[in-house]
C-alpha cells in the first residue's frame, strides 16, 4: 500500500490520538445520565468535542499523507529552530533526563504522606545534583538557604497551609516545625 | 469629570497616610506580582483583615492599586523564566522568554513596563469616563449566550494560528477542551473522567497547568542542555527598546486596548482572556506571523496592554453593580463590606469620593508603573546571572507552593509535573503548547456558558443568533476556522523536518 | 422611577434596623468566658479546611469564624480552602487528615445531603462532632423592582404558566441540592413549568437578573442583601414556616398552599469523631463562644443571619442533621435519583 509521505512515527502518533478519543469516549458511558434541566446532559459537550478531536486527527493524518512533516507557512508558538537537536544523546545523559522528569513527580507524590516540611530539603538537593553540581557545601548551603527562604515566606510571614503530611513520624515533624513556629511568632520581636 | 478627578488627586497625594498606603500597594503589587508562586491574590489575602482598621477609601484604594500593578509585576518572571506571575501573563512569556534567551531580555520587559502603563492608563481613562453607562450596556447586553460567543471566537483566532499546522493547532486546542471536562459537569455536578481518583472531582485547574507547561517544561529543557553538557546561561542585556521600536506598534497598542477593555468588562472573563485574545489579534493582523512565538516584542507589547486594559474595565461591572468579575475584585467586595458598603450603583450616590479617589489611585498606580518598573528592572534582571543549578530548585519549588496553594490539592501538583513532562515532549512535535493552555482555560467557561445560554434560548439556534453580538462573534469565529481550513489544503510550507 | 427605588431601598432599611435591633438583643447560650488549654492543646495554629472558594460564603463564615476564635483564644487559625467537586474534595482531604484536634473543618448542609444521597459519604453528625452550626438560612424568590411583568407571586405563577416552559430562574442546581430539591417541590405544587439556569458563581448568577437575561432568581437573603438595599430586587416568597420579621410583608410558601418542610442552608464547622475528647470540648468552646463575639455577631447581621436563630451547639446540629438528611433521601427517592 502507497502510503504518500506518511511515516511510521506520523501512524503511531495518529494511533495515540483515536485511541484517546475512543477510550474518552467509551468513559462517557459511564456519566451518561439526564439531567432534568439540560437536555445535552453531562456528556453533550465532551462528545462533541470528541467528535471535533477525531475529524481533526483524521485531518492530521491527511495531511501528512499529502505533505509530511513540513509546517505551514504563518504559524506560532511552536518549537524555536534554533532549539532543534539532532545529536542522539549518550547513555548517561538520557539517565539524568530521566532522572529529572520523574524527581519532581516523586516529590509531588510524597507530599500527601510525608508533608511539603520533610521532603522538601531532599528534593532540593536531589535537583542540584542533578543539574551537576558536585561541591559539597555549595549543596548544603543552597539547600538551607532555599528552605529558610521558603519557610520564612510562606510559614512565617504568609502563614500559607502546605501540606503536612499525615503519615507518622513525617506528621510530628511538620507540627514540630509549626510549633517552632507558633513560638517564635510569640516572641513579638517588633 | 476633570474636576473630580482634580479632587480625587489631590485627596489622594494630600493625605500622608493615604500616600504612603499608596506607594505600599505600587510597590506590593509588583512584588508579589513577580514572584512566582504566590501573586497579587496573596498580599490581598494577607491584608484584608488590616484593611478595617483603615478608612474605606483608603482600603478599597490599597486593592484597586494592587491589582494594577501586581498584573504588571508577573510579566518580569514571564520574560526572564518563562514563569507567568499570572495566568494573564502566560502569553506574555510567548515571545518574552525567546527574547531573554537571545539576549533582548532589556527590551522586552521594557516593552511590558511601557504597554502595561499604557493600557492601564487608557483603561483608567475609559473607567473614568463611562463606568456607570458601561456597565449598564454590558448587563443588559451580555450574558451567557454573548460570552460562549466570545469564548469560541477566541478558540477559533487561538487554533488558527499555533502549532505547525492548522491541524496540530486544532489539536492542541481540543486536547485543552478535552483536559477540561475532567471534573464535574457545570450544569448537574455530575462527575466524569474521575479514573477513581476522588480529588479529580475539582477538575483540572488552569494555573498548574500553566506553571507545568511553561515554567516546569523549561527547566527540563535546560536540564537536558545541562545533560548533554550544551548548557548555557542567557546574555544579560539591559537595553531597552527606543522610541522608534515602540512607536512603530502603535496600532497594536490601540487593538489590545480595545480588545483588553472589552474582555475586562465581562464578568469571570477578566484580564487572561485579554491577554490571550490580545496576543492572539496581534498574530492575526501582523504581517509578520512567523516570527511570533520567536521572540517578536509585538507579543509582549500586545499581551501586557491587552492585560492592563482589563484592570480598569474589570473595577466597571464591581463599582456600578456590585459584581466582581474574579478573585481580587471579589475580595474588594469584602473590603467594601468591613466598612459596612456594598458596591454597587448606590456608591456613585453615597459615596463619590471613594470612588473618585480609586480612580485617581488607579491612573496614577499605572502611571508609576512606568518609573518604578523602570527601575526595578535594572536590579531584577541580574537574577539571570544566578547558576541555574540553584535556581532551577528554587523555580520548582515555587511553582509547587503556587499551584498547591489556589486549592490546597496535591493533585494539582502532580498536575504541574505531568504537565511538564508532556509541555517538555511536545516541544518539538509542532503542537501548540498556548493552545493546550487557552482550550484548558476557555473549555470550563466556555461549556458552562453555553450550556446557560442553550437553557436561555430554549435551545434554539435562531433565537441564539438573533442576538447581535453572538451573531457577530459566531459568524467572525466561524470564517476563521473555515479560512483556517482552507488554507489546511492550499498553504506553502516553508520546511520539512 | 428612581423615586420607588429609593422608598423601596429605605423601606428594607428600616426594616433591616428593626431586624438589627432584635439581634442586639443577643445573648451568649456559652457561660464560661475562657477555658483551660487542656494539656497545653493547641500549642500551634489550628488548620481550618473549607471546602469551597475563598470569595464565597463559606469562604467568608470561615473568615469571619476563624478571626472570632483568635482573638477569643489567641490560636491562629489558617484556612485552607480544598474547593472543588460541591465540596466533597475538601471532606476527603478532611478526614484522611489525622484526627488529632488540630484540624477543623467547615462545611454545609450539602454534607447532609451528599450523605443522604451516597451513605458512603461521610455522615456530618456521626463521622464527625459538629463545633458549632454558625449560620441557619432560608431562601426566597426574587425578581426585579422595576419588573412590569409580574409583581408577586401569584402574577408570577400565573406568568410563568402561560409561558409554557420558557419563564426561567438563576439558582445553583447541582443533581439533588437544596436549591433543585426546593424548586422541585415549588413547582410541584403551584403547577408551574420553568427552566432552572445553574450558575455557580454568585456574581454572574445576580448579573443574571439585573441585566434581564432571567426572570427570577432562587437565593438567600444574606446573599443578596446589597441588591435589596439598593431597591434593585424584591422578594416575592419565603420558603420558610413564618414569615421572619424583616419580610413581613413577603409570603411564605405554606401561605402559598405549598405544604412541604423548608430545607434550610446551614454552615458549620466541625471536628474529626476520633480526635481526643478533652481537645474536642475545648474547640466546642472555642467555636461555640466564637459565635458569640461582637465581631462573628456583626458579620452575621450584615449577612442577614440573625434574621432567624442561626445558632446550633453540638446537640442542636446533630438535631439538625438528624432530620434532614432522611428528608432528602425521601426526596430523592421521589425524584427517581440512585440513593445508595
Amino acid at each position: 500500500m502507497k502510503m504518500g509521505n506518511l511515516k511510521n512515527s506520523h501512524l503511531i502518533e495518529g494511533i495515540i490520538w483515536l485511541c484517546g478519543v475512543v477510550v474518552f469516549f467509551v468513559l462517557t458511558y459511564d456519566f451518561n445520565q439526564p439531567i432534568e434541566i439540560y437536555k445535552f446532559g453531562a456528556t453533550g459537550w465532551p462528545r462533541v468535542i470528541l467528535g471535533i478531536l477525531l475529524f481533526v486527527t483524521l485531518g492530521n493524518l491527511f495531511h501528512q499523507y499529502r505533505f509530511g512533516s513540513a509546517t505551514q507557512l504563518g504559524r506560532v508558538g511552536i518549537a524555536d529552530e534554533d532549539e532543534e537537536d539532532d545529536n542522539t544523546p549518550s547513555k548517561v545523559a538520557i539517565v539524568k533526563i530521566v532522572a529529572v522528569l520523574a524527581t519532581p513527580f516523586l516529590y509531588a507524590m510524597s507530599l500527601k504522606p510525608v508533608g511539603f516540611y520533610f521532603a522538601t530539603p531532599f528534593f532540593i538537593i536531589s535537583i542540584i545534583l542533578l543539574f551537576g553540581e558536585r561541591r559539597a557545601r555549595w549543596i548544603l548551603g543552597i539547600t538551607l538557604f532555599i528552605y529558610t527562604l521558603l519557610l520564612f515566606l510562606f510559614m512565617v510571614v504568609l502563614n500559607a497551609p502546605l501540606p503536612q503530611g499525615n503519615v507518622s513520624p513525617f506528621y510530628d515533624y511538620s507540627a514540630f516545625v509549626l510549633r517552632m513556629n507558633t513560638q517564635f511568632q510569640q516572641l513579638d520581636l517588633w | 469629570m476633570i474636576e473630580n478627578f482634580l479632587l480625587g488627586s489631590s485627596a489622594l497625594f494630600g493625605d500622608p497616610l493615604t500616600l504612603a498606603i499608596f506607594v505600599f500597594g505600587v510597590l506590593g503589587g509588583m512584588l508579589f506580582g513577580a514572584i512566582p508562586g504566590v501573586s497579587m491574590l496573596t498580599l490581598a489575602a494577607i491584608l484584608l483583615p488590616f484593611t478595617a482598621s483603615l478608612t474605606p477609601t483608603q482600603g478599597v484604594m490599597l486593592f484597586a492599586v494592587i491589582y494594577c500593578t501586581g498584573t504588571y509585576g508577573g510579566a518580569i518572571t514571564a520574560i526572564l523564566f518563562n514563569i507567568p506571575g499570572a495566568p494573564e501573563n502566560a502569553p506574555t512569556a510567548f515571545d518574552g522568554y525567546p527574547m531573554t534567551r537571545k539576549g533582548l531580555a532589556g527590551k522586552a520587559v521594557g516593552a511590558a513596563v511601557l504597554c502595561s502603563a499604557i493600557g492601564g492608563v487608557a483603561s483608567a481613562l475609559v473607567m473614568m469616563a463611562a463606568t456607570e453607562p458601561l456597565a449598564k450596556w454590558a448587563i443588559r447586553n451580555i450574558g451567557p449566550p454573548e460570552i460562549f460567543a466570545l469564548v469560541f471566537f477566541g478558540l477559533a483566532v487561538a487554533s488558527s494560528v499555533g502549532g505547525r499546522t492548522i491541524w496540530k493547532g486544532w489539536m492542541s486546542v481540543g486536547l485543552g477542551l478535552i483536559i477540561a471536562t475532567i471534573g464535574q459537569d457545570p450544569v448537574g455536578g455530575i462527575d466524569r473522567f474521575n479514573f477513581g481518583f476522588s480529588d479529580l472531582a475539582a477538575g483540572i485547574a488552569f494555573v498548574p497547568a500553566i506553571l507545568g507547561f511553561f515554567a516546569v517544561s523549561e527547566i527540563f529543557v535546560q536540564a537536558e542542555k545541562t545533560a548533554k553538557g550544551r548548557y548555557e546561561a542567557p546574555p544579560v542585556n539591559m537595553e531597552f527598546p527606543s522610541f522608534f521600536e515602540l512607536w512603530q506598534q502603535k496600532f497594536a497598542v490601540l487593538r489590545s486596548i480595545l480588545v483588553g477593555f472589552f474582555c475586562g468588562i465581562l464578568p469571570g472573563i477578566g484580564a487572561t482572556l485579554a491577554a490571550f485574545m490580545g496576543y492572539g489579534e496581534a498574530v492575526r493582523w501582523s504581517k509578520k506571523k512567523d516570527s511570533f512565538g520567536k521572540g517578536n516584542i509585538e507579543g509582549v507589547i500586545s499581551s501586557e496592554t491587552a492585560n492592563n486594559a482589563a484592570t480598569g474595565a474589570a473595577m466597571i461591572p464591581l463599582l456600578a453593580l456590585g459584581l466582581p468579575g474574579g478573585a481580587l475584585t471579589a475580595m474588594m467586595v469584602a473590603v467594601f463590606q468591613m466598612h459596612d458598603l456594598e458596591p454597587g450603583p448606590l456608591v456613585f450616590y453615597n459615596s463619590p469620593d471613594l470612588i473618585w479617589v480609586v480612580f485617581a489611585a488607579m491612573f496614577f498606580a499605572n502611571l508609576s508603573i512606568l518609573f518604578i518598573g523602570i527601575l526595578e528592572t535594572k536590579t531584577i534582571l541580574y537574577l539571570l546571572k544566578i547558576p541555574f543549578q540553584f535556581l532551577a530548585p528554587l523555580i520548582l519549588l515555587l511553582a509547587t507552593i503556587g499551584s498547591y496553594i489556589g486549592r490546597g490539592l496535591v493533585l494539582d501538583v502532580m498536575v504541574m509535573f505531568a504537565a511538564g513532562i508532556i509541555g517538555f515532549m511536545l516541544r518539538r512535535s509542532g503542537y501548540s503548547i498556548p493552545g493546550i493552555v487557552l482550550g484548558i482555560i476557555l473549555g470550563k467557561i466556555g461549556e458552562q456558558n453555553f450550556a446557560q445560554g442553550m437553557q436561555m434560548v430554549h435551545y434554539d439556534l435562531l433565537d441564539y443568533l438573533s442576538r447581535p453580538v453572538c451573531l457577530i462573534l459566531i459568524v467572525a469565529g466561524t470564517l476563521t476556522l473555515a479560512s483556517g481550513l482552507h488554507k489546511a489544503f492550499k498553504t506553502n510550507h516553508a520546511s520539512s523536518t | 422611577m428612581k423615586l420607588q427605588k429609593k422608598m423601596g431601598a429605605g423601606l428594607v432599611a428600616c426594616l433591616l434596623m428593626i431586624g438589627a435591633s432584635s439581634a442586639n438583643a443577643f445573648e451568649c447560650k456559652v457561660k464560661d468566658a475562657s477555658m483551660a488549654k487542656p494539656g497545653g492543646f493547641p500549642d500551634r495554629a489550628l488548620t481550618m479546611i473549607v471546602p469551597y472558594g475563598p470569595a464565597g460564603g463559606s469562604g467568608q463564615v470561615a473568615s469571619a469564624m476563624a478571626e472570632a476564635v483568635t482573638s477569643l483564644t489567641g490560636v491562629s487559625i489558617n484556612r485552607d480552602h480544598k474547593s472543588g467537586g460541591s465540596g466533597t474534595v475538601g471532606m476527603t482531604a478532611y478526614m484522611a487528615a489525622p484526627a488529632d484536634g488540630y484540624s477543623v473543618l467547615e462545611h454545609i448542609d450539602d454534607a447532609s445531603s451528599a450523605h443522604a444521597l451516597d451513605s458512603s459519604r461521610p455522615n456530618p453528625a456521626t463521622d464527625l462532632i459538629p463545633l458549632v452550626i454558625s449560620q441557619v438560612t432560608f431562601s426566597q424568590i426574587y425578581i426585579r423592582t422595576n419588573e412590569d411583568r409580574f409583581n408577586d407571586w401569584d402574577s408570577f405563577v400565573a406568568w410563568v404558566q402561560a409561558q409554557n416552559g420558557k419563564a426561567t430562574i438563576a439558582n445553583v442546581s447541582k443533581e439533588g441540592s437544596m436549591e433543585r430539591v426546593t424548586m422541585k417541590f415549588i413547582t410541584d405544587a403551584s403547577d408551574m413549568k420553568i427552566q432552572q439556569i445553574s450558575f455557580d458563581k454568585g456574581a454572574p448568577r445576580y448579573g443574571a437578573l439585573l441585566g434581564g437575561q432571567v426572570d427570577a432568581l432562587f437565593e438567600q437573603p444574606g446573599d443578596v442583601r446589597k441588591f435589596l438595599d439598593s431597591g434593585d430586587f424584591k422578594p416575592i416568597l419565603t420558603i420558610f414556616g413564618e414569615r421572619p420579621g424583616v419580610f413581613s410583608d413577603v409570603p411564605t410558601h405554606v401561605e402559598k398552599g405549598m405544604n412541604f418542610e423548608p430545607l434550610l442552608r446551614f454552615r458549620g464547622f466541625y471536628v474529626h469523631k476520633d480526635a481526643p475528647a478533652d481537645r474536642v470540648k475545648w474547640l466546642q468552646w472555642a467555636f461555640q463562644r466564637g459565635y458569640c463575639e461582637d465581631s462573628y455577631q456583626a458579620f452575621n447581621e450584615k449577612k442577614f443571619m440573625t434574621v432567624i436563630d442561626s445558632y446550633r451547639d453540638t446537640a442542636g446540629a446533630i438535631k439538625l442533621i438528624n432530620s434532614t438528611i432522611p428528608q432528602y433521601r425521601e426526596v430523592y427517592k421521589q425524584m427517581g435519583l440512585d440513593v445508595k
